[in-house]
């Protein structure tokens, strides 16, 4: 517990310092295991360096999006990432890197999945105040080398 | 200036977050890259291999699996007294394909071992009962001196569970607990009575199953300790509530079940079919347990029974599945200069 007051408490003191964003979104892994996902992000993207603290949750079929319990959730996928952005007007071009790392909720347990693996992505996000973004995203190893599964997202939220 | 405040507080933040989240954890994960199949490779001659003292199952410790990641399928391959194994001695193949595979030991990854002891109280289990009482502490012992953090927990039952009906005891089972908090609720404990032949072994792993408090990411093992068959559902007992193929399904890939079985007027140790209905033999080798037996008397040792062996001798064994079949093969292969066995899973499903 107190390990997720101290990784709240950063995420919220950087993100009233510096802007923010928080924004739901969905996805599909386009190999692998072809699994649709849900999530949600919480940070400071914006142009330059920023940190977004984003959240996932794999699904086996799209159907099971009505589906989901919360109160059956026992795992998620919580990715620190480090963002680069570039803005165009209201428009922002972004990549970022996180490691991959699970959150067990019944036991409050955190662990890196691997040491040899990240998560990549680039993306676009349009509009101030209420924001739309699109992004794709992939695993590479520390050689910088893909697994080739690849995944694209779409998302909607509130950006300062 | 600011910018270079901001960046470097932000760069701060995600350090801290990293660090906090680092290597704190119980949870499967994979520790290495999985290489890709070797290829153009023939699988090795079988008769030339033993089939003893090796001992393959499907780890299905819960976890998820994170996106753009493909699953990997973990192989608990345990080689008793072997204490140390390369990759290179190893060989998988999954419905007859090479895998290639990472290694890691069970101990070194998951240090925490619960252990249900599943005790027949019945008259004749008497000798069983003292066995227990006499070596469970030098059994803890020894598992711990492997760096192990050993829970012990202790279910007795005859032909009902939680309580005992032939014998009265305090506690009607003791969850796991410290080695010395079993060693003295075991000396509580004694033989009485039985009826039939049959006891109600079943209901006793399924307790031990769904009542113990098992600790998240443990090593899960259980002991039956009997020298009677189980009764099951359906053999006309209101008493009994489950058959063997419902608890394999609940049990395969959670729980190890070693069994040290009394022969005598039901387990006789030259038996290799153990598909009849009561048999509690089959749970323990589906979920690739011991099976041991005892002396005729039903003295139990418990150090003796080969499972510390077993538990610091284990080795998980990931690969990616690329089978398209619905249920697979697993074959493991172990050969050193002096040593080879093979071990055949069959009717897997991940």
């Amino acid at each position: 517990m107190k390990r997720i007051i101290l990784i709240l408490l950063v995420i919220f003191l950087v993100s009233i310092s510096f802007g923010f964003e928080i924004s739901a979104l969905g996805g599909m892994e386009l190999s692998g295991k072809n699994r649709p996902y849900i999530g949600a992000r919480i940070g400071t993207l914006s142009g330059g360096v920023s940190l977004m603290l984003e959240a996932y949750y794999p699904l086996s079929s799209f159907e099971d999006v009505q589906n989901v319990n919360v109160d059956q959730v026992r795992f998620l996928e919580i990715d620190p990432y480090l963002y680069l952005g570039l803005p165009i007007s209201s428009t922002l071009i972004y990549v970022g890197v996180a490691p991959i790392v699970i959150l067990d909720i019944a036991n409050v347990d955190f662990a890196l999945y691997s040491s040899e693996l990240f998560h990549a992505k680039a993306g676009i996000r349009f509009g101030q105040g209420i924001v739309f973004f699109v992004e794709g995203l992939t695993t590479l190893t520390t050689s910088f080398e893909t697994l080739g599964i690849y995944a694209v997202s779409a998302g909607l939220g509130i950006g300062l | 200036m600011k910018k270079n405040i901001r960046r470097s507080l932000e760069m701060f933040s995600v350090l801290i977050v990293i660090l906090v989240l680092y290597g704190c954890s119980n949870i499967p994960v994979v520790s290495s890259m999985i290489p890709p199949d070797p290829t153009g490779t023939t699988k090795p001659t079988v008769d030339d291999y033993a089939t003893d003292n090796i001992f393959v199952s499907i780890d299905k410790m819960p976890t998820l699996v994170p996106i753009a990641i493909s699953d990997s399928v973990n192989v608990r391959i345990s080689l008793p007294n072997v204490e140390n194994l390369e990759a290179a001695n190893i060989r998988i193949f999954e419905d007859n394909k090479e895998q290639g595979f990472v290694l890691r030991k069970e101990s070194e990854e998951r240090n925490k071992l619960d252990i249900a002891i599943i005790l027949d109280v019945t008259g004749s289990m008497a000798n069983a009962i003292t066995g227990a009482k006499n070596s469970i502490i030098a059994f803890a012992e020894a598992l711990e001196e492997s760096g192990l953090d050993v829970r012990l927990g202790v279910v007795p039952y005859d032909d009902y569970v939680n309580p005992p009906s032939d014998i009265d005891v305090a506690s009607p089972y003791l969850n796991l607990s410290e080695p010395d908090d079993v060693e003295t609720y075991v000396n509580t404990l004694y033989a009485g009575n039985g009826g039939d032949t049959p006891e109600n072994l079943y209901d006793g792993i399924m307790f031990a199953a769904t009542a113990m408090n098992w600790r998240p990411y443990a090593q899960r093992s259980m002991i039956v300790i009997t020298d009677a068959p189980s009764h099951y559902e359906g053999d006309g007992y209101s008493f009994t509530h489950f058959t063997k193929s419902e608890m394999l399904s609940e049990l395969v890939g959670y729980v190890t079940v070693h069994g040290a079985f009394a022969p005598g007027y039901y387990y006789v140790s030259s038996a290799t079919d153990f598909s009849a209905p009561g048999d509690p033999r089959e749970i323990c080798q589906r979920t690739s347990g011991i099976i041991k037996y005892t002396d005729s008397y039903g003295n139990v040792d418990l150090t003796d029974l080969g499972i510390v062996e077993y538990v610091t001798s284990s080795w998980i064994a990931a690969f990616e599945s690329d089978s398209p079949e619905a249920t697979h093969t697993i074959e493991v292969f172990y050969a050193t200069d002096s040593t080879k066995r093979y071990a055949k899973f069959q009717n897997v499903s991940y």
